[in-house]
């Protein structure tokens, strides 16, 4: 978990890195102007902008894995009740989702 | 180049000073990206979601590996937290930027206040636990690092905790922090949790509630990459340099001027709120 959580860090940094590298950020100035973000045409323009938000996937990711891990070891324990909650928990978080909507 | 270092820099100082004074990097870093920097606050809110998911992730491990974090109750109290966090997405979302900058203000005076007021342990001996708590094992013990002595404690009223805790879901879903300034008095208050054993649980709760909120900011195209990435970088090491420094330095006069700080950025943001400059 800490080194899930590190390797995404180290994906910003490097991420982060690269964007600064390849151009086109926004200046100071620009900063108070940035709208949301269509990651679709994010990518056409800044092709290595993918590195930045693996490392930001990845972090959810690993705090998703680790409700997971919670599910297998209570199921170890032969305890259903926490290890149906700790699906429950993965479930609401991927219905954040549905936030796409709004 | 100008703009990856400004926010990078502002993220160290946001995290390295929120570890100091215990009360995590998001409540930080989202006004001064704000205040100083002129970021939009959705985006700042975004930005610092996945912050939270960062440190939480690095520290949950330490404080799971020492048993300090009760991991029963951490996932029980997350199913409320979860949901109060996309609860709260929707409500920043519906309400605008003034509400939400005005309702930030109140929490970051809310955490001054916190900071100052002097914590008493309320533990109790595990035989004590209410028959639910029991039932569930909610009830835990972990080695003081302090005494060397293992603490083992009980808990009660977990079922009045419970919908205390939508409280710090929605406040992180809506302001982007990670909630537990309300949830540690929450659990040492009510449910007599052990600060310690509540600062870990909070920690590993936190990582679920901002996930959740960070998925929603996802969704919706908030966390904007350019931002985001320096935020995660900055606050998690900042956080990790503040949480080595601060047992040799955290004295009270240093609380004070910490105190002084929040209440300006509360000062500025409730500005901010009134005259509609968000």
């Amino acid at each position: 978990m800490r080194y899930g959580a590190l390797a995404a860090v180290i994906l910003c940094v490097v991420g982060s890195a690269l964007l600064t590298l390849d151009g086109g950020l926004p200046t100071h100035a620009q900063l108070s102007s940035l709208d949301g973000v269509d990651y679709c045409r994010w990518f056409e323009t800044l092709h290595v902008g993918w590195v930045a938000l693996a490392g930001l996937a990845l972090l959810v990711v690993v705090s998703v894995g680790r409700l997971i891990l919670c599910a297998v070891l209570f199921l170890g324990e032969g305890d259903f009740r926490f290890a149906i909650m700790s699906l429950l928990a993965v479930i609401l978080v991927a219905v954040a989702v549905v936030f796409r909507l709004v | 180049m100008e703009v990856i270092l400004i926010v990078l820099g502002s993220s160290l100082v946001a995290g390295f000073v929120g570890a100091m004074m215990g009360v995590g990097g998001g409540i930080v870093v989202v006004p001064v990206l704000v205040t100083l920097l002129d970021v939009p606050l959705r985006l700042a809110i975004g930005a610092s979601m996945v912050g939270v998911v960062a440190t939480s992730s690095a520290a949950a491990a330490v404080f799971i590996r020492d048993g300090l974090s009760n991991i029963r109750l951490g996932i029980l109290l997350s199913q409320v937290t979860v949901v109060g966090a996309l609860a709260g997405v929707l409500v920043g979302r519906l309400s605008g930027g003034r509400v939400v900058t005005g309702v930030f203000a109140g929490v970051l005076v809310f955490a001054a206040w916190v900071m100052m007021r002097r914590r008493k342990d309320r533990a109790i001996e595990p035989s004590a636990s209410g028959e639910l708590e029991k039932r569930w094992r909610l009830t835990g013990a972990y080695r003081d690092g302090a005494t060397g002595r293992e603490v083992r404690y009980g808990i009660v009223r977990v079922m009045v905790g419970l919908p205390a805790m939508i409280l710090a879901g929605m406040a992180s879903g809506m302001l982007g922090v990670g909630g537990g300034i309300f949830q540690v008095p929450i659990m040492d208050a009510v449910m007599y949790v052990p600060i310690k054993a509540a600062t870990a649980t909070s920690n590993f709760m936190m990582g679920i509630t901002a996930a959740a909120g960070a998925v929603a900011f996802f969704a919706m195209g908030e966390i904007e990459p350019v931002i985001a990435a320096p935020v995660v970088t900055g606050v998690f090491f900042g956080s990790v340099l503040g949480s080595r420094v601060m047992p040799r330095v955290a004295d009270t006069r240093l609380r004070l001027l910490f105190v002084g700080g929040l209440l300006f950025l509360a000062g500025v943001m409730a500005w901010r709120a009134l005259t509609g400059d968000v």
